[in-house]
């Protein structure tokens, strides 16, 4: 395992031009997803984690690949099944001999051990499964045997879940869900992406030949620049105006959520919404927040934290149309 | 951190928006100036008269409150930072400079990077603040404050002339009877309280309700009774006498105390000592005190000889006057239907009225 020398960070104007030329690589792989990448990438750097959503075939998987080999990154992929064990996720001691020659049990590192973790239809996997990585996620560290590891740096973790063929599988909890960052919507590319698809990937696989743009030592220090961004009094206040906003139960004037939601978003989502917004400020060349810096991160920090009552479903409403209704208001009221 | 550049333009900020304070003040304080004439205009309608010098006082009152109010009330540098991000595309940079100007230091990219976002800002704000221009337009409210002032001084004007001329007209004719008949009415009260101020007066006896007329707020001759009571009769003498001059001012000032019918003959007198019998009583001369009162302090006691004296005394009383019929009226009382019937009647009866 390689830990990463952390460096001096950058100015923000070098760590702008960094963000925009990793978001530029990444959009010339994912051909059409502009918005899909520009998530990943703040969630990378913000040091959070991407739940996907999206029918098979979109380019989830090539995503994770190709943000893997643009931040130099050692990845890892896990492909979630019902009969998957927690084990196969981090790691087992098997009975070896050491390096000295001595028998014993070795611990061998599961895939988990990996700077960028790609977990596939995790919806598949047992809770048990599921459960297993709760601790990766969001402690950065693994306990086995009573002995704790600690993951590599940066961990970042992009799952990958279908909508349909929903039949044997285990929908996330939602403490597992409230540990993703973003929940990002893979849309169906427009006609016109879809023929600059076939021209980038006819002949050849794109992330494959997708040069490093940065170090994963840069990467940490571009991580550790973004939470210098220096926040407001009022940015603070709008967060979790935002955040309580989605509260049915709180005393502030939230109309659209009472009718709608039964269970807002978490603390966990202030303080990822404020951490997103923070690699979007850095991203506009800014030492400090604002107001739109939140609104642009508002939608994929709260649309899995937020539980819609079973009458706006059965309506056929879904998190997003709910969350629009709170997030126009509230923007502009700010 | 300080950065001189997001000082100047705060500084700026400031200014201006003091400056549309200002101007909110004076553009309120003529709307009101025009309120207070309009307020002013009605009560001297519909209330009281209203001199000019109330409304110079109240539209300066007004006046000084919003232009000390508006000094007073100090602008907030959170509110200019608040404005300078809103209007001067700041990004919440002013206000994070503002939050972090006396803190503690930053580490030192950060200062660098948002010392030159600070810049960037200000240079470009001196344009945007010139593009943006306070809204003075003072026009129309002082304008209308003006016509509002000017409305009133000429509506407060032409009311009084008006009232002043009625009152003076009907004053010179009746102003003896009016005084008369007010001053008896101060006197009076009512004309219960004359009727025993009268029999008092024939007596030659204290008047007992002098008192309480003088309590009553009535003319300062309520000390002597006797006066008062002469001073009643002559009012009353004077009132029959102004009459038609009092029937006059009723029809051009209004209907006053003693027009009314019953008491437009004598206001000193009730309508029970307006009657014959009445006048004949009073008419009568007095009789001596002691022929009619008992000694409280004496012990009762019966004589024979008392009852032949009583008897004998009984002829020097002056006979009761002989009953004189009610003044003839010049005005018939008749109205026309019972005029009519009596005519028909009498041509029926072969006779000619």
């Amino acid at each position: 395992m390689t830990v990463p020398t952390p460096v001096d960070p950058p100015s923000f104007t070098r760590a702008r031009e960094q963000l925009l030329a990793v978001r530029e690589a990444l959009d010339r792989v994912i051909v059409g997803q502009h918005e899909v990448v520009s998530g990943i990438v703040t969630a990378a750097f913000a040091g959070g984690h991407v739940l996907m959503e999206g029918l098979p075939g979109l380019g989830k998987t090539h995503l994770a690949k190709a943000l893997a080999a643009a931040l130099g990154l050692k990845w890892a992929r896990i492909q979630c099944t019902p009969d998957l064990m927690p084990a196969d996720v981090t790691g087992a001691e098997i009975y070896s001999t050491g390096r000295d020659g001595t028998p014993g049990f070795v611990f061998r590192p599961g895939p988990v051990f990996a700077q960028l973790l790609l977990v596939d239809e995790i919806n598949r996997a047992t809770p048990r499964t599921q459960a297993a990585l709760l601790e990766a996620m969001q402690e950065h560290q693994v306990t086995h045997g009573g002995t704790t590891r600690p993951l590599p740096q940066p961990f970042c973790v992009l799952a990958t879940q279908n909508p349909i063929e929903l039949e044997g599988t285990y929908p996330l909890p939602e403490a597992q869900l409230d540990r993703f960052m973003f929940k990002l919507r893979v849309p169906y590319p427009d006609p016109a992406s879809l023929g600059a698809l076939l021209d980038v990937s006819l002949d050849a696989e794109p992330a494959d030949e997708l040069a490093a743009v940065l170090h994963p030592s840069e990467v940490l220090a571009l991580t550790a620049l973004c939470r210098t961004v220096l926040v407001s009094g009022r940015c603070k206040q709008a967060a979790i105006d935002l955040v309580l906003a989605t509260q049915p139960s709180a005393s502030h004037d939230a109309g659209e959520a009472r009718r709608h939601i039964r269970y807002g978003a978490s603390p966990r989502a202030l303080q990822s919404l404020v951490r997103a917004a923070r690699v979007q400020a850095v991203m506009a060349g800014r030492a400090h927040l604002d107001v739109e810096d939140l609104a642009r991160v508002a939608l994929p920090v709260l649309r899995h934290r937020v539980l819609l009552r079973l009458e706006s479903e059965l309506e056929g409403l879904d998190a997003d149309s709910v969350l629009a209704g709170i997030i126009d208001p509230w923007r502009r009221g700010c | 951190m300080r950065s001189p550049d997001a000082d100047r333009v705060l500084d700026q900020v400031r200014r201006r928006l003091q400056a549309r304070r200002n101007a909110d003040a004076v553009r309120r304080a003529a709307w009101l100036t025009f309120v207070v004439a309009a307020i002013a205009v009605t009560l001297h309608a519909f209330v009281r008269p209203v001199a000019f010098v109330e409304i110079a006082v109240a539209v300066a009152a007004v006046w000084s409150l919003a232009i000390v109010g508006a000094r007073l009330r100090v602008i907030d540098w959170s509110d200019c930072a608040a404005w300078a991000d809103r209007h001067l595309d700041g990004a919440c940079a002013y206000e994070t400079y503002l939050e972090r100007r006396d803190g503690p230091a930053l580490p030192r990219g950060v200062e660098l990077q948002f010392t030159d976002s600070l810049e960037r800002l200000a240079s470009g704000a001196d344009d945007r603040l010139r593009a943006i221009a306070v809204d003075a337009s003072f026009r129309r409210p002082l304008a209308l404050a003006a016509v509002g002032l000017l409305a009133s001084i000429v509506l407060l004007q032409v009311p009084m002339q008006w009232r002043t001329s009625g009152r003076e007209a009907g004053a010179p004719e009746d102003s003896a009877a009016s005084a008369a008949a007010s001053r008896a009415t101060a006197n009076t009260g009512l004309g219960v309280d004359t009727a025993p101020t009268l029999a008092q007066a024939r007596t030659g006896e204290p008047n007992p309700l002098a008192a309480t007329a003088a309590t009553r707020g009535s003319d300062a001759a309520g000390d002597d009774p006797g006066a008062r009571v002469d001073e009643v009769a002559a009012d009353r003498d004077r009132g029959n006498a102004a009459g038609g001059a009092t029937t006059k001012r009723s029809g051009t000032g209004g209907r006053e105390a003693g027009d009314t019918a019953d008491t437009a003959e004598n206001p000193s007198l009730s309508e029970a000592w307006k009657g014959t019998m009445a006048a004949q009583f009073r008419e009568l001369p007095a009789a001596p005190e002691a022929a009619t009162r008992a000694d409280p302090t004496l012990a009762a006691t019966y004589s024979q000889d008392d009852t032949g004296r009583t008897t004998a005394a009984a002829p020097d009383m002056a006979p009761p006057a002989a009953a004189v019929p009610p003044p003839a009226r010049h005005a018939s009382s008749t109205g026309p239907a019972e005029r009519a019937y009596v005519r028909a009647y009498l041509s029926l009866q072969g006779t000619t009225p």
